[in-house]
């Protein structure tokens, strides 16, 4: 009795597991910022949804749960709308040449080599550097690692200093110029396209670690961001692919609105280092699961391409 | 269970020789029907049981197929990349693949045809014809190998699979009466179906009987999906309207509760 037909998947599925999910993800999402797409796509192939139609609709999902998460976010004061602007100027650039980079990357065959060990890396590369950094700063007093950030004007810093077009971004407390977001935008934006998801768990450590914007804005900013990029992309899959089921993100909105609400009240009662410890432990396990995804022989050798 | 045939190891050499070479060729009567007759794809679909129902001349077996529309498939093959890790390479198109495979022989035919695997193929009832009967890009590739994933694939799906014990006999005077429950999975794709009943007796289709079974799309699902396909834009900008007024919702409620604290 809890089973409802999926039109677009053409499968039925548990109502209550879908709403589970949902709710998980959502919690995550509103706690970290993240669309948590790359989450929830692999646990709904897991569930039998055909992977196209499972990324499409998580994304029409993750529309519904960062309008929720962004709402809660932006009255509590974490989101930068300014810096938002910027990065998602950004996102839909590199957006759009990511994707004009896959299409040229399948022509050349391989693409999906490339793809997986991007991600991999990426990942790996992310997650270790998070949760090292983290349990660094949280090992040192508090007074020292205040003295350590203002005792090093890096290159980087110097870097920032001197570029053209300064800004003022008031509610992440920061001074650049307006080209730092912009050109990150643009790097998020390509390598969300070839790797197919909404580059939220990138966009994070971006903002925290080269944009130097204090956690909880960058969770509130990252939703903001990414609510305008799922939009386009659930347009655009629908309209051209036909792979969106709305019945399924509906379910799956529910949950995971309800979640990101609680997600975004606990991530008031964690500290900074704390958030940035526990995502970067989940970056890792996708990563070290993707992993054992390339390296153990699959049960079965074929597998459908697109919808059927 | 009156096969007399059974009785004897001696009489069931002389069984594979007649269903060999064909002798021993009796008529055959065979009445069915399926129950439903048309399967409605709702909101609460969760795959359907179907009863196929009947009489038979006694002596005669019963075998079942419900076979889908043939279709063209395209796949990726998995193969391995520097000695090491898995992924896609490449794609496989298939001719002639039909969307759904379900046989159910009686109990006497499915130990007759396990016992005698190859015979699989002389009827050309079983997978082995559906293998022959597709055609594979580029033909390079290792067509029995590639089959036998198809089968994995299929038979996870539930779209594929022999049902075993599904036929049940009632014995009468001159005939025998079949009853069949086939359960038809929730991922059926809408088509229309062929329910063949076959009455099998020598190594022969004695007679056969095609019944067509529709599966359609019925209600919500039905006007969902043609919005879908029809109009994707419209669909899609609708589907992110709904999913951002269900966002503000809900933030709205979460606002009332926190209000009152």
């Amino acid at each position: 009795m809890w089973h409802m037909y999926l039109p677009i998947a053409g499968n039925s599925t548990n109502v209550l597991l879908i709403l589970g999910l949902g709710g998980i993800v959502g919690f995550l999402s509103g706690i970290f910022g993240v669309g948590g797409g790359f989450l929830m796509t692999p646990l709904l192939i897991m569930f039998g949804i055909p992977p196209t139609v499972a990324a499409a609709s998580d994304s029409n999902q993750i529309v519904g749960a960062s309008t929720s998460g962004t709402f809660a976010h932006y009255r509590l004061g974490n989101v930068d709308v300014k810096m938002g602007v910027f990065l998602l100027i950004g996102g839909v650039v590199g957006g759009t040449g990511g994707v004009q980079i896959i299409k040229v990357l399948r022509h050349m065959g391989n693409a999906d080599f490339l793809i997986n060990i991007t991600y991999v890396l990426m990942l790996g590369f992310v997650g270790s550097y998070m949760l090292i950094e983290s349990l660094q700063s949280i090992k040192k007093k508090p007074s020292m690692a205040g003295a350590r950030t203002s005792k090093k004007p890096s290159a980087y810093a110097r870097m920032m200093k001197s570029l053209p077009g300064q800004l003022f971004f008031e509610k992440s407390g920061v001074e650049m110029s307006f080209l730092m977001p912009l050109v990150m935008g643009i790097f998020v934006g390509i390598l969300a396209a070839i790797m197919g998801v909404g580059g939220g768990f990138i966009m994070v450590p971006v903002m925290v670690y080269l944009l130097r914007m204090p956690m909880h804005v960058v969770v509130g900013t990252s939703l903001f961001q990414i609510l305008f990029t799922c939009v386009n992309v659930t347009i655009m899959q629908a309209y051209s692919n036909h792979t969106v089921d709305f019945i399924l993100a509906l379910l799956l909105l529910i949950g995971s609105s309800l979640g990101a609400q609680v997600g975004a009240k606990v991530s008031r009662f964690l500290k900074g280092e704390q958030l940035k410890i526990i995502l970067a432990i989940i970056v890792l396990i996708v990563m070290v699961k993707m992993l054992l995804g390339l390296l153990i022989q699959p049960e079965i050798l074929l597998s459908y391409i697109g919808g059927h | 269970m009156t096969f007399i045939l059974k009785k004897t190891s001696v009489l069931t050499a002389m069984t594979i020789f007649c269903l060999l070479t064909g002798a021993g060729y009796v008529n055959a009567t065979l009445s069915g029907s399926v129950n439903p007759s048309s399967i409605s794809i709702g909101t609460t679909f969760n795959g359907q049981d179907i009863i196929i129902s009947g009489d038979v001349s006694k002596g005669a077996e019963i075998l079942i197929r419900i076979t889908g529309e043939k279709k063209a498939e395209k796949f990726k093959k998995k193969g391995k990349i520097l000695g090491l890790l898995w992924m896609n390479l490449n794609t496989i198109e298939m001719e002639n693949v039909p969307s759904m495979m379900l046989i159910a022989p009686s109990d006497y035919l499915e130990n007759w045809l396990e016992k005698h695997p190859g015979q699989w193929k002389s009827t050309g009832l079983g997978f082995e014809a559906v293998k022959d009967n597709i055609t594979l890009f580029p033909e390079s590739e290792d067509k029995d190998m590639i089959f036998e994933e198809l089968l994995k694939l299929k038979k996870k799906e539930g779209l594929y699979g022999i049902r075993k014990k599904a036929v049940i006999y009632t014995n009468n005077e001159e005939i025998t009466t079949y009853e069949a429950r086939i359960h038809l999975p929730a991922g059926l794709p809408p088509g229309v179906y062929n329910v063949e009943i076959l009455a099998i007796g020598g190594g022969h289709v004695l007679e056969k009987k095609t019944l067509p079974l529709p599966a359609r799309q019925v209600g919500f699902p039905a006007f969902l999906s043609s919005l879908a396909f029809e109009h994707g834009l419209l669909y899609g900008i609708l589907s992110v309207i709904i999913a951002i007024m269900a966002g503000l919702i809900i933030g709205f409620m979460f606002r009332g509760g926190q209000g009152a604290h």
